[in-house]
Order: structure tokens, then sequence, then C-alpha cells
């Protein structure tokens, strides 16, 4: 188990500068210059843009840059100074980063409770009203636009009703929202996968035997069931969690919330490639984490599982 | 070996067991209510996308300024925009722009992964580990950010758009077409076929890709959804297609600045959006479990 | 709920006893005409403890350090923390600031006399040294260099530690304009060169207010210095909320969530004025939208054609339907009102298809002119385009939309590869010639201009000799003969002196905008 974890964390090196190479070639195609757009919409004089061009490196070739950002990232540990606030890169993540987490546990936790229990009574009551209709409504959460969700829920919940606050990240009511807003498009998914998952299991010969042992049906189906049905479910709750590693993007825009997707879209906007590059590490890093952490807590889930990983 | 060994070798068991394979599947898939009603749906989209021109009271890019943001009405059934645009007329034009990228991005990610899925699962070695890598990579950055980069370099426009959502989705299909060619692959008619003389091209599409595309289909349908999704939220991030094209993103995407005035005018195309995820969800869900065996009763 | 009101009622007693036993009229505690009071003052207010402020600003400061200041919203928190020498009044007025008095000694030769015992935020004490320092820096910095090109950087004296030489290279007649901007504030000059690299995290001014932080992404907090050389701010807290969603800042404003919230979109005006618990202020400001024809494309370049564009514009409603008839005002010149210099007798082209057509069959096109129209993508910009292309079809134009995210845009524009592209530009020292030189001197092509890229040797000159005639009239005179030139010429199609608008709760109180947008925050408080 170990050496399996230790082969793939050392995998994880060339697909990160693999990750920092597409990046950084994505960027330099793009049209646009950082000291450009830094000087604002009104623009600054020829002069001003050259000795800001100068500051930013921005003359060197394509090669010396990305050279330079491998380097200063493997002898110093280094990401390079935002071009805006010309604050460490890894200070700006250091900043975004955590939010980013919270929403991403707030929404993937809001999204396994509903999903989780609409799955599993889907599945006991298969065919039921109330199968039909959960899955129907779960469905809609996924099917709608998120800014437009994000934006209705705010005006409903802020404004007429005066519940919660409508904008920012400062409290856990704060958090409400935005974790309804993400939690809603993927409960869907979680639902439906524990609806399957469970009907197959549910079907199988050793549940019945439970039953007929006199057990409860709700031990039945939570211990027995439930558990036996548990590998799809991480899996795609594993793939939620680790594609918000790279926030949402749409829903932190919205309710203003200083977390990295957003300070990427910005980023790319403005062309602050050192904030683009270090920024794509750090979620292309922690996608491949969230995905290792998923494929061992399988391993546990299923411990027949376990001899595949050598 | 002549041509005609290779028809016969293609012959042998599979397309039989295709065929009845195929009206199973469709009898299973028509039993499903709600996949039906999935299908419907989508019939109705592509229907409004063609006929368009027929079916829409009004010319969707015509302005009337002196009938801005006037709510639904006998007249205007959805009411009109802020530059006096009929937003029904626009919803069924829209269905044009949503239905193509739908299609084309998705195709171009299901060619393009599919593709190279084929060779990393059918050649294995240190091809579908270069293949794989590369994959990683592209699966490693998130997909939103990948496509405002994407848009960003080529700029944005229908055409880059769906390309950028294009290469995006790749990935996924990708492994998906890998995994199932790799356990087509050492099955008997492959063997046979194999033995037979034919050509690598060959098995890859007559014997292998018709065999793996279960999993491709169902991954399909979830994603049509998905693309029109991206293509709305490009269309927030200010990367949408030219305007006056009729877009359900963009008309949703711009009618956001009214909304506290006239919520009608992002009512209409947001329904219209969440009616052909809906639809293309339903579809998914019923192939799904059309087509996985286990679910049978 | 009840409490609130509760309170409310103590505070009516209250006052009634005090009118009562004083016998005089009350006196509104600031009746001087403020925006911020309107309709609300019908009594004594009592003042609040209420001393922390939220305002939702839209987007990213770009910096904290002045001289790397040219967006609004960066300005006003920058003059919060910093001062100038000189500064404006909210009615345009050079006033005092960091010097106490100033006096002209010859053409170019002007003494500043600075205020005795103010103290940075250091506490180190304002020296001349601190001056020099400062503006030498500007000069050597991208964005502030602009504003001290005419300033002689040999020429400086410090006779004592609280006076100031400053020399300008020739005769210069904004001179005392230019030292008001927030990029020349003073900087103390041991700070600054201890974290040369870390200004942004610690910036030390002046100003009424001191830095506290800088969330990027989330808000930017400054503090109350008590120490202040002038009086002091009422205000102990106030942040900044970075909110880049209009939509999303109205919500905060109508939910309650902010005090203020800064740059809203026209549609909500009518709304917000409307909600008793808001204040809707709608002021001049120093700035001219309009859309700019790049002289230097082929099509362009022929006068007759921009003249057919100008008529095939109906404006007045472009401009109804983007900005609503309470967003903003007319525009006939590209000078915006309120600035000395500006020609009060011009007109708009009216909106004249036939006369636009006539023209362009001149000018050698048979419904077969063919133009793009370049611009960020949003909102705003997107309607505007939507609008021309259906008005020009009518003449025979086509319009193509091509809309681009900003890093494209900029490129493209200081390239000059655009056609036609809606442009907004300041007047940032309030003074017409700076304004007018960015706009349409020849020197002023390509990046920073106006994007008419327009050459004319009789407005160079013009231009030129305003700048250093120190005689107001003359000046004036020669200014309006540019603004004469540009309007025949048609380099532009004039779209609106926009108002900048904020939303404040209806609360507060001391709100005075300067036209150049910048808000003092030092004189704002709350009532009960």
């Amino acid at each position: 188990m170990l050496k399996y974890i230790i082969r793939r964390v050392l995998m994880l090196i060339p697909v990160m500068l693999g990750v920092s190479l597409v990046v950084f070639t994505l960027m330099y195609i793009t049209p646009g210059n950082p000291a450009e757009i830094l000087l604002g919409e009104e623009g600054g004089s020829k002069e001003a843009i050259e000795l800001l061009e100068e500051e930013m490196g921005l003359n060197d070739p394509y090669i010396v840059r990305f050279g330079r950002f491998i380097w200063n990232l493997v002898s110093k540990g280094d990401l390079g100074t935002c071009y805006a606030t010309r604050q460490p890169v890894s200070q700006r993540i250091a900043q975004t980063f955590p939010n980013t987490l919270k929403l991403a546990g707030l929404s993937v936790g809001l999204a396994v409770v509903i999903g989780v229990v609409l799955g599993i009574v889907s599945a006991v009551k298969q065919y039921s009203i109330f199968d039909n209709v959960a899955m129907a409504l779960a469905m809609l959460g996924t099917s709608m636009p998120n800014f437009w969700q994000g934006l209705l829920l705010m005006i409903l919940f802020s404004i007429h009703l005066q519940w919660l606050p409508a904008s920012g990240f400062s409290s856990f009511k704060h958090m409400i929202l935005p974790a309804v807003t993400i939690g809603t498009s993927s409960a869907a998914v979680i639902a439906r996968m524990t609806r399957s998952s469970m009907l197959e299991v549910i079907r199988q010969d050793y549940i019945s035997t439970a039953r007929a042992k006199g057990q409860s049906e709700i031990v039945v189906i939570l211990r027995h069931a439930l558990k036996n049905a548990l590998i799809p479910i991480i899996t795609t709750v594993g793939i939620r969690f680790g594609v918000m590693m790279g926030g949402a993007v749409l829903t932190e825009s919205i309710f203003a919330i200083p977390g990295i997707g957003k300070m990427m879209v910005d980023a790319i906007k403005a062309r602050n490639y050192p904030v683009v590059q270090g920024g794509v590490l750090v979620i292309a890093l922690a996608f491949s984490v969230v995905n290792l952490i998923v494929d061992i807590l399988y391993a546990f889930a299923d411990p027949r599982l376990k001899s595949q990983y050598r | 070996m002549s041509n005609v060994t290779l028809q016969e070798s293609s012959e042998l068991v599979p397309t039989y067991k295709k065929k009845s394979q195929k009206a199973e599947v469709w009898r299973r898939f028509c039993r499903n209510k709600k996949a039906v009603v999935g299908l419907i749906m989508l019939c109705v989209l592509i229907f409004a996308a063609i006929f368009a021109q027929y079916i829409a009271p009004y010319d969707p890019i015509e302005q009337n300024l002196k009938n801005r943001l006037q709510k639904p009405s006998v007249e205007h059934i959805f009411g009109t925009d802020e530059l006096g645009r009929d937003i029904l007329s626009r919803v069924i034009y829209g269905s044009r722009i949503s239905v193509s990228v739908g299609l084309i991005a998705v195709g171009i990610a299901c060619l393009l992964g599919g593709f190279l899925g084929a060779i990393a699962g059918y050649y294995g070695g240190s091809l579908d580990n270069v293949i794989m890598r590369f994959m990683d990579i592209a699966m490693a950055i998130p997909s939103i950010l990948l496509n405002i980069a994407i848009v960003s370099a080529l700029g944005s426009g229908l055409q880059n758009m769906m390309i950028a959502i294009g290469i995006s989705t790749m990935p996924r299909y990708c492994r998906i077409m890998r995994s199932s060619i790799m356990s087509v692959r050492d099955q008997e008619f492959v063997e046979a076929s194999k033995a037979a003389g034919a050509s690598d091209f060959f098995i890859i599409t007559q014997h292998i890709i018709p065999n793996s595309m279960a999993p491709m289909i169902v991954q399909i349908s979830m994603s049509v959804g998905t693309a029109i999704l991206s293509c709305a939220s490009l269309s927030f991030i200010g990367l949408g297609i030219e305007p006056p094209t009729p877009e359900w993103g963009a008309m949703l995407s711009t009618g956001r600045d009214f909304i506290r005035n006239s919520p009608h005018i992002t009512t209409f195309p947001g329904a219209a959006i969440m009616f052909a995820i809906y639809a293309m969800n339903l579809i998914g869900d019923g192939l799904r479990d059309a087509l996985d065996p286990k679910l049978k009763d | 709920m009840k409490t609130k009101v509760n309170r409310f009622i103590t505070a009516l007693l209250v006052m009634a006893m005090f009118f009562a036993l004083t016998g005089c009229s009350g006196t509104p505690a600031d009746d001087t005409n403020e925006p911020g009071t309107q309709g609300a003052s019908t009594g004594e207010e009592i003042v609040s403890s209420k001393d922390t402020m939220t305002v939702a600003i839209d987007r990213e400061p770009q910096s904290m350090d002045p001289t790397a200041t040219n967006i609004s919203i960066t300005c006003t928190i920058v003059s919060q923390i910093f001062d100038t020498l000189l500064d404006f009044d909210p009615d345009m007025n050079i006033i005092p600031s960091l010097a106490e008095s100033y006096e002209q000694i010859d053409d170019v030769t002007y003494k500043f006399n600075l205020r005795k015992g103010v103290k940075f935020h250091n506490g180190e004490e304002l020296k001349a040294s601190d001056v020099v320092f400062s503006l030498k820096r500007a000069n050597e910095k991208p964005v502030s260099r602009a504003y001290t090109q005419e300033i002689d950087m040999e020429g400086f004296e410090t006779p004592d530690d609280y006076t100031v030489i400053i020399r300008t290279k020739e005769p210069y007649a904004a001179f005392y304009q230019s030292l008001c901007v927030s990029r020349l504030s003073i900087v103390n000059e041991k700070a600054t060169l201890e974290a040369e690299n870390d200004v942004n995290s610690n910036p030390v001014g002046t100003g009424p207010f001191k830095f506290a932080s800088w969330t990027a992404g989330d808000n930017v907090t400054i503090e109350r210095n008590d120490d202040y050389w002038g009086e002091t701010a009422k205000l102990k807290q106030v942040v900044f909320r970075i909110i880049t969603e209009q939509s999303s800042r109205v919500v905060e404003i109508e939910s309650g969530g902010v005090d203020a919230a800064l740059v809203l979109p026209a549609v909500d005006y009518e709304r917000l004025e409307d909600n008793e618990d808001i204040d809707l202020e709608l002021y001049t400001s120093h700035y001219v939208r309009y859309i700019a024809f790049n002289t230097t494309q082929d099509s362009l370049a022929d006068k007759r054609v921009r003249q057919a564009l100008n008529y095939a514009t109906d404006i007045d409603t472009i401009r109804d339907v983007l900005y609503t008839e309470k967003g903003a005002q007319k525009a006939t010149t590209p000078v915006p009102p309120g600035i000395e210099g500006r020609h009060e007798d011009l007109a708009q082209y009216d909106y004249n298809p036939e006369k636009a057509k006539e023209l362009l069959k001149e000018a050698g096109y048979d419904n077969d002119l063919e133009i793009s129209f370049t611009y960020l993508g949003n909102t705003t910009n997107t309607l505007m385009g939507e609008m021309l292309q259906e008005q020009w079809k009518d003449v025979g134009v086509i319009l193509t939309l091509n809309p681009l995210e900003s890093g494209a845009l900029t490129e493209n524009a200081n390239n000059m590869r655009q056609e036609v592209m809606p442009v907004r530009s300041a007047y940032s020292i309030g003074e017409a010639g700076e304004g007018l030189m960015k706009l349409f001197h020849s020197s002023n092509h390509g990046p920073g201009g106006s994007r008419v890229n327009y050459t004319n040797p009789r407005v160079d000159e013009l231009l030129e000799t305003a700048k250093v005639t120190m005689d107001e009239n003359e000046r004036n005179e020669m200014y309006r003969e540019v603004q004469e030139i540009v309007h025949d010429e048609a380099l532009m199609i004039y779209l609106c002196y926009e108002y900048t608008s904020v939303a404040l709760g209806s609360k507060v109180r001391g709100f005075n905008p300067i036209p150049t947008e910048r808000i003092d925050y030092s004189t704002i408080y709350f009532v009960e």
C-alpha cells in the first residue's frame, strides 16, 4: 500500500511539470500584455508600458521565462510575485485557497447528505412516487445554471426574507447560500449514483439473508446494503470534490467570495502570468491529491481491492 | 489477405449479436417512461432548431426600443428584452446555437478523445503511457479555466467556444474509450479477427469500437448538457458568442443586470437551458439503465 | 424593532426639550447643501455611535502605492491614506493641503510653505525632503510620470524643513491642478526606502486614515488616524469590499449588507430612489463617454464618412437605453461641464439618416461600407453595439460586433487595429488642456490616447501653446478652437457625460464627492 502511494506521488511530478508547461504556453500565445492591462482602461503612455514590461520581465524569450519559473520554484519554492498586488503568489493562494476548501467541503457535504438520503430512499422505494419526484427534483438542481440560481437565491433570502447575508465569506451564515447553490448541482449526480448502486446491492443474497435473520429494515439498509454500495458513491463524491479544488468560478463571482476560482479568472483576464501559473499548479496538485485519497479510500471501503494496490 | 476474407471475418459473430442487442436496448429504453419523456423533449428542441424561422413569431434580432422590457403579454408571450426584442423568438432561435454547441462540442470531444483512447487502449505500453499522462495533465486543469484560457487565446466566437469546450471534455472520453477497449481487446472475436490477418485499424473500427460504445453513449448524452452549461458560463465571463445572435447563455447573462426589475428576461432563457439539460439527463439515465444488463429485471 | 422605535421617540423627546430650553430654531448640523442630507435632514439628527462603514466597490484596487493609481477606486482609497500638497474642494477650487500656503515667484518657480507638525503614520514628521523625494519618485514610476513631466527634477530647493521650491521646465498653466492628483501624494521617505517593494502592504502617508489590511479579492480596510493634522475622521474604520458583480452590489445595498455601493447599473436607479432605506446620489464627474473613430483606418480617414456615421446615429435613444434619463447628460463636446475652457455653444450632430446616406454616397460608398465595432464584452457595450448595428443598417452600413476581453482589447487598441470603439476619458485634474492633449495631440496615438489617433498640426500647435499660456482667457480661447475643429472633423460620436452613482444607506451623512470621482470618507458619519 505504502509503495503504491509513493509511486503515485512520484508520478505527480511529471504531471505537474506538464501542467505548468501547457498553461505557460497557452498564456504565452494568448494575445494581451499584462503591462497594458495593469495601466487601466484609459491606458498608459508608451513609455509607461515599456517601463512596466521591463519590470515584469516580459522582454525575455519564452524559454527563459519558463525556465526562470521552474528554477525559482524548484530552488527556492518561489512561485513569483503577483503583478497586481505585488504580493508573493504563494500568499495570494494562501488567502484564497482556504475559502475554496471551505466552500468545497460545505457544498459537497450538503450534496452528500441530500444525495445519499434521496438515493437510499429512492432505491428502497423503487418506482414509487417518492422515487420519481425526488429524482426529478434532484435533477432540476443540476440543470440550472449556477450564476442564475445564485442570484435568485440571493434575491429571495437576502432581500425578500432577509434571512441571510447576500455576499461575502466571513461567517458560516455567509457560506450557506453559495454552498446550497453548488451543492444542489452535485446532489442529483450523487443521488443517482447512490440509487443505482443500492439497487444493485439490495438484490444480493446476503441482504436477503440479513432480512431473513430478522434484522430490522433500517439496519439491513444502512449496515449491510449501504456499506457495500459505498464504492461508486465515494468515486462520485471524490470527483466532485476534486473538481471543486479549482473553485467555483461563477458562484464565487456572484457571491463575491475570495476563492481561488475567481482569482484565477481575474488573473487570466489580466494576463497576470505568475498568479495563473502558481494557481493552476496548486489546483492541479490538490486535484491529484484528492484523487489519490479517493483511491486509498476504496481500499478501506472494500478490502477485496486492497490486494490491487501494490 | 484479400478484402473478401476481411469482410467475412467482420461478419462472424458480433453483427448478429449487435442487432439483437440494439433491439433489446431500445425496448428497455422505451419501457422507461422518464427516458421517453426526455426523448420527446429533445425532439421538441431539435424541431424548434430546424424550423425556427417558421415557428418564431418575430425576427429575433429586430429591435423595438419603444417596447423595451415588456412583461409577458398576448402579443409577446415571453415578453420583450432590454432592446424590445421578442424573447420567445429569441429562445426559439437560441435552440439552434445550443443544439449545435451541444452536438459539435461533444462531437469534437468524442472523436478526439475516443480516437486517442482507442489507440492508448489497443496498443498499450509506452504509447498508452504518454497519452494517458497527457490526459492526466488535461484533467488536472479545471475545465472552466481551460475553457477560458483557450477562448482567450483563440478569441471569442461560436466556433472557438465549441473547440474549447470540446478540448476540455476530451480526457473523459479518452479514459472511457481506453478502459472499454482494454476489456474488449482480449475477447475471442478480436483474437479471431487478428488471426485472420485483419489490420489494426480495421479491428479497432469494426470490432472494438462498436462493442465498447455503451459507456460512450451514456457519457455523450450526459455531456451535451454540460456543454450547454459551459457555454452559458463563458457568456457570463464575457467570452460568449458574437451578439446579436440569440444564445440562451448570453441572454441569461445579459439579463442578470435587469433581474431586479424585469425578472422575466432571465426566466425564459434560463428555463430553456434547464429544459435542454433536463432532457439530456433523462435520456442519459434511460440509456444507462437500458445498456446496463445488471439492472435488467 | 421595538427598541429602535423607542430610541427614536427618546431622541425626539430630547430634541423637543432642547429646543424648548434654548428657544432657538435648530440649525441642521450640515445644511450646506450636501447631497448626502437631502430629504432626510428635516430636523436635528442624532449622531450614531456606529463608526464602521462598509462600502461595496466594483473592482480590485491596483495598488496601495499612490504613484501606481489611475482608476478612480484606487485613487479614492489611496487619497484617504495619503495627502497631496494641494487639493480640490467639492467645487474643484484649489485649497491648501500639506502646503499651508503657496506662491508663484516667477513664470516657472513656485514656493510652498509646508504645514508644521504633520505626522506620518509611522510617527515621522513631514519635512521638505519628503516632498522632494515623493516627486522624484513619482517621476520614475510608469503611471505617475505623466504628471511630473513638467517639473524640473534638478530645480528643487529646500531652504528649510518646511519650505519647498519647485520649478517647472517651462511655464505650465495647470501646475497647481496637477499637484492635486493622488499620484503625486507625499510619501514618507524613510518608510518608502525601507520597503520599496512592499509599499502595498505598508503604505505610510499623512492622510486621515491609516492602511489596515488588503485581502486581495475580498476587501481593503482603513482605520482612523487619530493624529491627523486636519479634522480627524468621524468614522473609525472603512471597509471597502470588492464585489465585482454589479447585480450583487445592488442586492447588497438593498439588503442592507453594505452602507454604500459604488458604480451601479442605471436600470436600477429608479428602484433605488424609491427605496426609503437608500439615498441614491448621482453627481457629475469629469469624464466623457464617446464612440471613437480610429482615423488611421482607411474607411474612417474620410471626414464625410465620420460625419455620416454621426448623422446615422440616434444617440439620444441609445443614451436613454443605456444610462436612462436620470443617469447621464447629453454630450456636445469632449470636455465635460464644469471644466474651465469648455465650449458651451456646440451641438450634437442631429439624427438625420438621409443626410448620412448622401454623405456616404459622396464618399463613394453604396451600401457597401463594412465597419467593425470593437469593445470590452460587457452588457452596456453589447447593447450599444447592437443598437448601432441596427441604426447604421438603415443607412447601408454593415457593422460587425467584435467583443473582446480586456487583455485582447488593450492590445488591439494600443496597436491601433480597431475601427470603432466605445471609450471613456477622464479629466483627472479638472482642466481642459490636460484632457484634450491626451485625446487629440498627435503624439498620443496608440497607448494612453483617445483611440481616435488624430493628426492635425493646427490642433497640436494650439494645444502646445495653450499649455504654456498663463492667461486664462487666451488659453480658453485656444481650447475652444480645438473643440470646434474636432467637432467639425467628427472624430467621435459624443455619447454622454455619465453621472457617477453611489447608493448610500439612508443613515449616512456628510457625503461630499469631488468631481474627479474621489470621495472624502473623513467627513462621513452615521445618524440614528
